[in-house]
């Protein structure tokens, strides 16, 4: 037996060395997936997109523009403009990981011209409303390891009309009858996705006070609310569970709760109380039920207000559109024009369907004409020009009909540039000057260094408003 | 168990066979007596063993040999004739004088020869610290060791460093225990996060502390580079007890800890929930009104509609408006309400004995533990045996198996609303947490049945508390763990020639972790409508080793052995993980059938690696030793194969001297050594695949799960060029002993450098991603370490000794190649992360606007402002040097043993203080000052002087100037990174009476008359006191576990113990 050891051992010495290789070859990752078809990240870039216009941020805006109010911990202190790059960090990681990064796979992998079409609807919202919100940000550069430049703002909103009849040529190639369920913001309907796509330009081109193209293809927009991009109304169980409900629902009933209410703002308050002398409410007007369907307060959660679990989120909307083609319409085309959209819309708010709000409370929203905005108008009661009245009017619709996305914030920071003496008087929080923009998010500026610094701070108009 | 030993005893029985002629007698050394030496007929089984006098008795025939033996000493034979009393005197053995240690591959060495660094630690000053836990027996034990736990609950786990962080990655030391590589993980799963959940365990501590003989420390590279990418760390050799030959030893022992919680944050009592001064029943804060200005009457209530009843019957009202009238604080009544005196018990039995050529070693003991926080404990069984056998002159085995089982339930804590800490510190201090839990009836007298009431929530009429009333964290949630553990290992020793053995080793190592989290209906932190988790980790490590050992003797003076060995090392680990959320009833049934809202995940995991290792020591006339060393090590992990060469080399030079016996000096040596080790890639990071997520912005998690599913690319890119990191060392030491070798001591310094470490570095977003993993990083230690011991009384019946260590490292990261560093506290508003240029663990976070002198830029009223432009550096959490300073005295058969440890220059991220001063319940936030001057507050108000107004003032350099309310919830208190967190840091050095212990052994003829060898009766007192300038926590603690240290977050407290036991040998 002895004299046998030793050559055993030094076999097996051998033979281990010999089954080295395969006995190494273990590393394939046993637990994800490498082969995943495009069509089912699609959802994901929803998620992602949403959060960059419903989430924490756009809350912020709702702040920072009198439709909200920080009350407690962390939004007390951003209410009152006290805010960390931090704050943006994770709209940041869903605009590029979320949004960008898998659209280009979807792009480089899929034939199937629906999915690349709502995709790139998709990053062409997140990106548009990430440079009304930072201003200049990375895109034309993007996934550069050497850290990625930073694109001018109006070269953004460029890239992304470019982008946007990019996504209408490839859904006009696509039957209009097909769905696909799996899309839960509008069922996969290429007719609704264009829709989309063109009231998207007409914001851009608003956004760059481009009147004449904005109203053109708002034109071609979103012209109906069942063709409103909102989240997630095409998804039967939204609102079923945590993690598939409402955002407002989720922060007023999770750990933050009381952290934030509308009660007290500028727009529950002054804007729509009855109560109040100087709120819309007048003759033609009654937004007592409207303002009970906007109450976001974690006490004040129920079924026919926005905080509820299933109440969907504006995204693109059919108010948009017409606010759009109203404000636009009367300032290329006519008054008549302008006033003939903002009724539309007080038409469709009449319906039943704009809004849910409590039963027992009224509402009311009779057509305009041209003498309520005449000097002494009821639209009009402090004589300004007719003109100027009618305008004011379309954009304080629009300040109450888009709640819940950045557009209030987006459009005070416009109007205060171009109509200075119209827009609407919305409390300063702190300090002396309304915020103009968010800070680049706390990663990038670990990250990038084309990343400036230092960084413009909130106070630092974009590019479009300057 | 009764049964096991009598068969064991029948067993030893067997093997001794009775004869004919008793001869005893005396074995002693030239000073005296020799207790313990053995005494054995030579080829038989037989054999004695002496008495703490040094006699013995024994039956022999006429004619038979008897040998003498005795560690240290030359054996001595002596053949049987007509004496009945046979005393020897033993000479020493010149060179087993030198004391016997062990190498990294678990063989006894000569200590004198060895060159690498390495601690002692003995297994009596780890058992007689008497922690429930080994790990934090280690604790000041050797230097350059560094033990921090993680909280006081009971079995939480503790991270071990040794000289430093040499990796970002992680570099706990490599456990080797019987030469067997054992797992030593402290998991977080996906149950429990890193930064709140509860305390992890650590799988070290599942070994029994009483079955340890020794344990070493090596805290080099050149000595850990045959374990190659296990030992970037360092590396712990643990050697387990094993039977000896002579007569049956049996030992008993119990002890009794007694736990308090040893530092309490200070709430303050002077002013209720609230805010702006008012009182307001459904307030986070306590800004509220003054409590001794209330009237004092009765609350008055609205007893018309709704209203909680509480399980006793106690009905609670809705508080009419001003009804708030009582001036009662709960404050301590509250703490009462969930802490108590913990209790440990421990009881432990082992057997031990054999033959020349057989062992036998068995262990058993059982821990029972109830913690400082009420319904929280530990229990852990365990039961080891290990034998050895000699078959023939040629081959010998020893074989050894334990296996543990435990159960712990823990307190979840941390950023947790559902946490502990959280609930009873922002608590307000008028109100009372009693009925906790009972029955809403809303104003239609609808009941909801076990609601929770909570400070914000005083009817329990929401289904969401907030923040957990603490009685229902402790009472109605529970996190269980349950583990169970083997270990087993297999030596066969071949003496295939004079000159060639081999040694063929097999170990097994497997874990069973099973975690069961469960939240009722109506819980905090996202469970309002329940949760269950169960996590199961199945871990199982098989070792082989293939050794082959050679001696030569190559000319006179000069010898070498030669190692040659192979290892296969192959780690599987199963993770199994099922949340169920929204039970479909108020159940308290712990299973997923409650719920149809059921995710479950599951993580495979295959490591496997190969090393070969050849090492050549070279001795030459007991002067100069060198060793030299080379690994080729390849991992399943790692797209390339390594190669690590070490060298050691030790003069000892005091033999170049002739030491008379007068000489001051008795020994020195000095050692030299350079060594290489790497740390391997985790398993399974070649590629990027997909995943499905969750979507969140600011608490509003949405995920694709709940939305019918989904997938994303990863955000983590995988790689598949990933390497070993690579840590390379260098080593100069020297030791000394002097006045007969009373008085050690014993010098290192040391650098090493760890490049290409991986790092799953944070990306800008606009790279696309969120993360990528790669070669990356690089970062260097430095330091010096000292130990040392003096016997400076040594008498007949008194020795009395001081002995302590010293270390220092500085750690910096060189190179993170322009990535931003990890984040090791994730979720956390200060970062523990790692920049260039500074220590890994550095804290980062929001800061206050300074001016180019570094002077605070003060606002208009005199306050600091909130620097926006990002992130900066507030602090260290790593001591500049730790030490530890002990006195022994033993008193013939009374010894007391006092060890101090302390840390200096490590900071703290104070943010449960910070948190607490927005919330106001904090005890530096409830003052009143009279003011004698007019003071401005944050807000622009104007205070009169005269008037007398909560808050405290502060001269930030411009003045005195009122911190009040509007301060502290703005930027001087509170969470976020939109507060000033740099007030947040505090320095967190400390110094602690680690242990004080007395112990005393009855070894007399009384004692011996019972038939029984001692009994030792021992109170030890562990972490009794603690200097610190950090109020309400140990600085000790930490909220995250690894490198993530520096941050207290609500994180649950320390404890001091008394700890009385008793052991009786047999």
């Amino acid at each position: 037996m002895k004299k046998y050891i030793n050559k055993i051992i030094y076999s097996m010495l051998l033979l281990s060395f010999i089954g080295c290789d395969s006995y190494l070859d273990v590393n394939e990752d046993p637990n994800v997936a490498i082969d995943v078809p495009p069509i089912l990240i699609f959802k994901g870039m929803e998620l992602a997109d949403v959060q960059i216009n419903s989430g924490h941020l756009m809350r912020i805006s709702q702040m920072w523009s009198g439709q909200m109010r920080g009350i407690n911990s962390l939004y007390q202190r951003i209410n009152d403009y006290n805010i960390a790059p931090e704050e943006s960090n994770s709209n940041w990681a869903h605009l590029y990981h979320g949004v960008i990064t898998q659209n280009r796979i979807i792009q480089e992998t899929s034939e199937d011209n629906l999915l690349k079409g709502m995709a790139n609807v998709l990053e062409a919202h997140a990106i548009g409303t990430s440079a009304s919100l930072f201003g200049d940000i990375p895109y034309s550069d993007v996934g550069n390891p050497e850290g990625a430049a930073f694109d001018g703002q109006l070269s953004i909103f460029e890239a992304a009309q470019t982008l946007l009849n990019e996504a209408i040529a490839q859904l006009g190639t696509v039957p209009t009858t097909r769905r696909f369920s799996d899309d839960i913001l509008l069922g996969g309907r290429s007719v609704s996705w264009i829709q989309v796509a063109y009231t998207l330009k007409a914001r851009y081109y608003l956004m760059n006070s481009q009147y004449g193209e904005a109203y053109q293809n708002a034109l071609l927009g979103v012209n109906a609310a069942s063709n409103s991009l909102r989240y997630a109304a095409s998804y039967p169980e939204y609102g079923t569970s945590d993690e598939n409900s409402s955002l407002y629902n989720l922060i007023l009933r999770g750990s933050r709760a009381g952290d934030l209410t509308t009660d007290g703002s500028y727009i529950q308050e002054i804007l729509l109380n009855p109560s109040n002398a100087t709120s819309r409410n007048n003759a033609k007007t009654d937004e007592s039920k409207r303002r009970d369907f906007y109450v976001l307060d974690q006490a004040k959660i129920n079924a026919n207000r926005l905080s509820a679990g299933n109440a969907t989120m504006p995204l693109v909307t059919y108010e948009e559109n017409l606010m759009i083609l109203a404000e636009t319409g009367f300032r290329t085309v006519s008054f008549n024009e302008g006033l003939t959209q903002l009724n539309r819309l007080r038409t469709y708010l009449s319906s039943a369907t704009a809004f849910a709000g409590d039963a027992g409370l009224t509402s009311l929203y009779a057509a305009y004409d041209v003498t309520d905005f005449a000097p002494g108008g009821i639209e009009n009661t402090d004589n300004i020009t007719a003109d100027k009245a009618l305008l004011r009017e379309i954009l304080e619709e629009k300040y109450v009909s888009t709640f819940g996305t950045i557009l209030p914030f987006d459009d005070f920071r416009r109007i205060r540039k171009t109509d200075s003496d119209i827009a609407l008087p919305l409390p300063i929080n702190a300090g002396t000057m309304y915020p103009a923009r968010f800070l680049i998010a706390q990663d990038e500026i670990n990250g990038n260094s084309k990343a400036p610094s230092p960084i413009p701070d909130i106070f630092q108009k974009t590019a479009v408003h300057q | 168990m009764q049964k096991l030993f009598f068969i064991l005893l029948i067993a030893i029985g067997a093997v001794f066979n009775g004869n004919s002629q008793t001869i005893s007698g005396n074995v002693s050394d030239q000073s005296g007596p020799l207790p313990g030496a053995s005494v054995i007929i030579k080829g038989t089984t037989q054999g004695a063993t002496t008495d703490f006098d040094g006699n013995y008795t024994i039956d022999a025939t006429t004619g038979q040999i008897l040998v003498f033996s005795y560690i240290g000493y030359k054996s001595e034979e002596i053949v049987v004739g007509s004496q009945k009393t046979i005393n020897v005197t033993l000479k020493e053995d010149a060179e087993a004088l030198d004391e016997v240690v062990v190498s990294v591959l678990g063989f006894k060495e000569k200590r004198d020869n060895v060159a690498s660094t390495y601690s002692v630690i003995g297994a009596e000053s780890v058992t007689r610290s008497k922690e429930p836990t080994l790990i934090n027996g280690l604790a000041g034990k050797a230097a350059g060791v560094n033990i921090t736990g993680t909280s006081a609950d009971p079995g939480a786990g503790s991270n071990i460093q040794i000289r430093g962080v040499s990796s970002i990655n992680g570099s706990a030391p490599l456990i080797v225990v019987d030469g067997i590589p054992i797992n030593n993980s402290n998991l977080e799963g996906f149950g429990s996060d890193a930064d709140a959940g509860v305390s992890q365990q650590s799988r070290l501590n599942d070994i029994n502390p009483d079955d340890i003989e020794s344990i070493q420390v090596f805290k080099g590279a050149s000595a850990g580079s045959l374990y190659g990418s296990r030992a970037l760390g360092g590396v712990i050799v643990i050697t387990t007890k094993r039977g000896k030959a002579g007569k049956l030893k049996a030992s008993f022992s119990s002890s009794i800890s007694i736990d308090q919680i040893n530092r309490v944050h200070a709430l303050q009592q002077n002013y209720g929930q609230g805010s702006g001064g008012n009182y307001s029943p459904t307030n986070a804060n306590s800004w509220g009104d003054k409590i001794a200005d209330r009237s004092g009457a009765e609350d008055v209530f609205n007893t018309s509609g709704r209203y909680f009843e509480a399980a006793n019957g106690n009905r609670y009202y809705p508080l009419a408006s001003g009804g708030k009238n009582s001036r009662a604080v709960f404050s301590d009544s509250n703490f009462d309400q969930v802490f108590q005196n913990g209790l440990a018990q421990d009881t432990k039995i082992s057997l031990s004995g054999g033959t020349e050529k057989a062992t036998f070693y068995f262990s058993a003991a059982h821990l029972d533990q109830v913690g400082i926080m009420k319904n929280s404990d530990y229990k852990r069984n365990s039961l080891s045996f290990g034998n050895t056998y000699k078959f023939n002159d040629w081959l010998s085995t020893s074989a050894k198996i334990a296996y543990t089982n435990s159960s712990s339930n823990r307190i979840q804590q941390g950023s947790n609303t559902a946490g502990i800490y959280l609930g009873l510190l922002r608590n307000p201090a008028d109100f009372d947490i009693s009925d906790y839990i009972g029955t809403y009836y809303d104003n239609n007298g609808n009941p909801t049945p076990f609601r929770h009431r909570s400070y914000r929530r005083y009817l329990g009429d929401t289904a969401n508390p907030t923040y957990n009333n603490p009685l229902w964290t402790i009472f109605e949630q529970t996190s269980d763990t349950k583990v169970e553990r083997f270990l087993s290992s297999i030596d066969f020793n071949i003496n295939a020639a004079p000159w060639l053995n081999f040694v063929i080793r097999g170990g097994l190592d497997y874990f069973n972790d099973d975690r069961v989290y469960f939240q009722p209906l109506f819980s905090g932190d996202g469970a309002n409508n329940g949760r269950y988790k169960n996590e199961i980790f199945q871990n199982k490590e098989i070792s082989t080793d293939f050794i082959s050992l050679m001696n030569f003797q190559l000319s006179e003076g000069l010898s070498t052995n030669i190692t040659l060995g192979a290892a296969l090392n192959d780690r599987t680990r199963k993770q199994t993980y099922v949340e169920a959320i929204d039970f479909l009833y108020n159940s308290r049934l712990q299973n997923p059938s409650i719920s149809n809202n059921i995710d479950t995940q599951q993580r495979d995991l295959i490591l496997r690696n190969v090393r070969f290792y050849g090492q050549t020591a070279f001795e030459f006339q007991d002067l100069m030793n060198l060793n030299l060393g080379l690994t080729y090590e390849d991992a399943s992990s790692s797209s390339k194969s390594i190669m690590y060469p070490s060298a050691e080399f030790a003069l000892k030079f005091s033999n170049l001297f002739d030491l008379s016996s007068s000489s001051a000096l008795s020994f020195a040596k000095l050692r030299l050594a350079y060594g290489e080790v790497g740390l391997a890639p985790d398993a399974h990071n070649f590629e990027t695949g997909y995943e499905t997520a969750s979507y969140s912005t600011y608490s509003d998690a949405i995920s694709l799960f709940a939305f019918g599913g989904g997938f994303r690319l990863n955000d983590d890119q995988g790689n598949p060029n990933l390497e070993f990191e690579k840590k390379r060392e260098y080593e100069i030491g020297l030791d000394f002993r002097f006045f007969r070798n009373r008085l050690s001591l014993s010098g290192t310094y040391y650098y090493n450098n760890t490049r290409d470490m991986i790092l799953n570095v944070s990306l800008d977003p606009s790279s696309g991603f969120d993360s990528f993993l790669g070669n990356i990083g690089e970062l260097e230690n430095k330091g010096l370490e000292l130990e040392f011991n003096y016997d400076f009384l040594k008498k007949e019946n008194l020795t009395l000794s001081l002995f302590g260590n010293y270390s220092q490292n500085r750690n910096e990261i060189l190179d993170l190649k322009g990535f931003p560093g990890p984040n090791f506290s994730p979720g956390s508003s200060i970062n523990v992360t790692a920049l260039v240029g500074q220590p890994v663990s550095v804290l980062t976070g929001s800061a206050a606007l300074r001016n180019t002198d570094g002077s605070l830029d003060l606002d208009a009223n005199g306050f600091p402002q909130l620097d926006t432009s990002g992130d900066k550096v507030l602090g260290d959490p790593n001591p500049d040097w730790k030490g530890a300073l002990g006195f022994r005295a033993n008193y013939k058969n009374l010894s007391l043993n006092v060890l101090f440890e302390t840390s200096q220059g490590n900071d703290i991220g104070e943010r449960t203080r910070y948190v607490l001063y927005g919330f106001g319940t904090h005890g530096d936030v409830g003052n009143e000052v009279t003011l004698t001057q007019d003071l401005i507050n944050s807000a622009g108000t104007t205070f009169a002087a005269g008037s007398t107004v909560r808050g405290n003032i502060q001269d930030f350099g411009a003045g005195p100037v009122l911190l009040d309310e509007s301060w502290y919830t703005s930027l001087g208190g509170g969470f976020g990174g939109s507060v000033i967190n740099e007030f947040a840091i505090g320095d967190a050095s400390w110094t602690r009476l680690r242990e004080l212990s007395l112990a005393y052994t009855l070894d007399g003829n009384g004692i011996k008359k019972t038939g029984l060898e001692s009994i030792q009766i021992t109170a030890t007192g562990r972490n009794l006191f603690l200097w610190t300038k950090i109020d309400g926590i140990d600085p000790d603690v930490s909220q995250f576990s690894g490198l993530g240290k520096g941050l207290d977050y609500f994180t649950n407290p320390s404890s001091k113990s008394v700890v009385f036991g008793i052991t009786i040998n047999y």
